[in-house]
């Protein structure tokens, strides 16, 4: 679509929904968890509420590091959107918004965020940051996804550093805390996007993305999401392990993560779509209960 | 006392991850199979699990 069409076609839809384009195109729904798991990091690292500021600063810093990879994202992957019924109506692909403009707008996102971050938060924190944007963009969507199975297991890492910069905004520094934070992450990304990809591997497969079902089967990725989430438990143990949290989050940790395992073991006995679905709900909500027990431990009872 | 309940509790996630990871190595490993982008398949797979013996001694270092 020309650039002329693009703008017929916003004029048509209006001011409000040009600015609901570009809002989508950062992809919100993904940014929030990424932010609850930023501000959670940065309650652990203080030990208690950090400054109002900083916490706001940090936010908004974050919110649109992510916002503009995920522009960029949408960019790059427009010809796979465009052939799988998801994402067929994202900005890009039908024509409300045109491919440069999503991309001069990723790319100012990205580059607002490292400022806003190193003024409002400190410079580690914004380097990381940068960090992240680099490798969801590079890493991930420009090489990985396309090129292996593997694709979400290392591109995972772009997704597990919002509670790096949380921590380095705090600390100025890491600890050991700031990287089993980023660890949990890493290794709750397998069964959580795999057990999405279950739901949609007919759509992954029209788009020929090699995602782990297209390549290898629904069963081999129903055993693989549970292999996965029992490692992902033992990893969810360290933070108890290292003192960084003591017996509620570990409690917590023991909890959230058996009922993670049936859920897998569930699916990997007879992988269908409802246990997926029930896997992939459960994955989020266990992240983000997680993240909060150890917030309370750190926070509250230690 | 804080300390020695770090270490059942590092010993209890190691025996948690060892074995699934033994597994995804073994059959990632074989899946990866003999092609030219099989070496880079096999990094891919052995840097998540490079990444947990890593974690695993930053741990036991301050349990």
């Amino acid at each position: 679509m020309t650039t002329g069409a693009v703008t017929a076609a916003a004029s048509r839809h209006g001011v409000l929904g040009v600015v609901a384009d570009y809002v989508r195109l950062t992809k919100p729904r993904i940014i929030s968890l990424l932010l609850l798991t930023t501000l959670l990091a940065m309650i652990v690292a203080d030990r208690g509420w950090p400054d109002g500021w900083l916490v706001l600063w940090t936010m908004v810093g974050g919110a649109m590091a992510a916002g503009g990879a995920n522009a960029i994202n949408q960019v790059v992957d427009r010809d796979i959107d465009a052939r799988m019924a998801r994402t067929a109506a994202r900005p890009v692909v039908a024509g409300r918004i045109s491919a440069p403009h999503a991309l001069g707008f990723g790319l100012l996102l990205g580059a607002a965020s490292v400022l806003v971050l190193g003024l409002g938060a400190d410079w580690l924190a914004a380097g990381l940051a940068l960090l992240g944007f680099a490798l969801y963009v590079l890493l991930y969507t420009l090489w990985l996804k396309r090129s292996t199975t593997q694709n979400i297991v290392i591109g995972g890492a772009a997704g597990a550093v919002p509670p790096l910069v949380g921590w380095a905004a705090v600390t100025g520094d890491l600890q050991l805390g700031a990287i089993l934070m980023f660890a949990v992450i890493f290794y709750w990304t397998p069964p959580h996007f795999w057990a999405l990809s279950l739901l949609l591997r007919r759509d992954y497969a029209q788009a020929g993305v090699p995602m782990l079902p297209v390549v290898r089967g629904t069963d081999a990725t129903a055993r693989q999401v549970l292999l996965w989430t029992v490692v992902l438990v033992g990893v969810s143990l360290l933070p108890s392990a290292a003192g960084v949290v003591g017996a509620f989050y570990l409690v917590a940790a023991l909890v959230l993560g058996a009922v993670f395992v049936a859920l897998a073991v569930r699916l990997a006995r007879r992988p269908d779509e409802h246990r997926a679905r029930a896997v992939f709900s459960w994955s989020m909500l266990y992240l983000a209960l997680l993240f909060v027990a150890m917030a309370v431990d750190a926070a509250i009872i230690r | 006392m804080l300390a020695v309940v770090g270490w059942y509790v590092l010993l209890a996630a190691v025996l948690l991850i060892a074995a699934p990871v033994a597994l995804i190595a073994r059959g990632e490993w074989a899946a990866a199979g003999s092609a030219r982008a099989a070496a880079l398949e096999r990094l891919w797979v052995l840097l998540p699990i490079a990444f947990l013996v890593v974690l695993v001694v930053l741990v036991a270092r301050v349990a």
